[in-house]
């Protein structure tokens, strides 16, 4: 029985879902918890979603672009590109922390949603 | 897409710390055709790019949308111009100084009759007439069942462009909240009040020729 543990945990452990098991689901709420949690874990999230954006599944690359989306801070980004700041006091905290000036572009609407 | 363009992409990342404010809603009129059927877009929405100082103040601004060459062009230079203010003793002055060379150096942009002629007659329309022109000449969004397209007409830089000289080489508050009202509503015409959604009856616009209006050529 003690033998045969670590074999049920490896098993157990390979069946637990991910975060990506959550873009995927049937499930809208499912799906939406999934996306808060690669949200939470900020910028470095993003390798794992540009992964994801070679899913099969149509619907779960859309997720995933929505994700990177609000991630980066620009709407349909395949996170490869700009990391917007949605703050202008944070962009003067990182800008005086790397010396560099601040682009602020200014629009109507939200960049990180469609149709801005 | 400009900020989707590699050269600006990698410029930007490198040389700036990026950030992006809503100034107002989108604006979207949607004409009832009857029957169930409906026709929605946006109508305006101009944008304009700080260039900032790491305390916020403003040094130079780019109005209205451009190109990604243009972008990157405007992008470098400012990069450029920050690197004198980095070591300059005033830089206040050397920032209204830049504006009044760049604005002694700049030829003064001449409105082409037809372009005036077209503008007064947008000023004098209805509003669903506005709206219906602003959707079909200019920046324009259309809502498919498949997907929603958003086309902007780019440009203006050179009316835009000497506005911006002339309002940074005078003095006062230079912080991108402070500059909103005067670059949105008095260079681009663009009001920040009178957004969200907008619903007009489909017999409201009056006749206006795509053609003639779309003629900026001068004479």
């Amino acid at each position: 029985m003690n033998r045969a543990l670590p074999l049920l945990l490896i098993l157990a452990s390979c069946g637990s879902p991910t975060p990506l098991d959550g873009l995927r689901s049937d499930d809208p709420e499912r799906a939406a918890a999934a996306a808060e949690a690669y949200l939470a874990r900020g910028e470095a999230a993003i390798p794992e979603l540009r992964e994801a954006l070679k899913d099969p599944d149509a619907r779960t690359r859309k997720r995933v672009r929505g994700v990177l989306s609000k991630l980066s801070g620009q709407w349909g980004s395949d996170g490869d590109g700009i990391l917007w700041k949605t703050s202008f006091d944070a962009a003067m905290a990182e800008a005086r922390r790397r010396d560099l000036p601040i682009l602020v572009l200014n629009l109507f609407g939200r960049f990180d949603q469609e149709l801005c | 897409m400009t900020f989707s363009d590699r050269r600006v992409i990698e410029w930007v990342r490198t040389n700036f710390v990026a950030c992006w404010e809503s100034v107002a809603d989108v604006r979207t009129a949607t004409f009832d055709l009857g029957g169930g059927r409906k026709v929605t877009g946006t109508t305006g929405g101009e944008m304009a790019i700080f260039f900032c100082l790491p305390d916020g103040t403003v040094y130079d601004v780019l109005p209205a949308l451009h190109s990604p060459q243009a972008v990157h062009a405007a992008a470098v230079e400012a990069a450029q111009f920050h690197d004198r203010l980095r070591v300059s003793k005033d830089r206040e002055e050397e920032i209204r100084s830049y504006h009044r060379t760049r604005l002694a150096a700049l030829p003064i942009a001449v409105e082409s009759s037809k372009r005036q002629v077209y503008r007064d007659r947008h000023a004098q329309a209805d509003p669903a007439t506005k709206d219906l022109t602003r959707m079909l000449l200019s920046k324009a969004g259309v809502f498919l069942p498949t997907e929603s397209i958003v086309v902007v007409e780019p440009g203006g830089m050179k009316f835009y462009k000497r506005r911006i000289h002339e309002l940074l080489s005078q003095g006062g508050p230079r912080t991108p909240l402070a500059l909103r009202k005067p670059v949105f509503e008095t260079i681009l015409g663009e009001p920040l009040t009178d957004r969200g959604a907008v619903t007009h009856s489909w017999d409201s616009p009056a006749p206006f020729s795509i053609s003639e209006s779309a003629l900026e050529e001068d004479e």
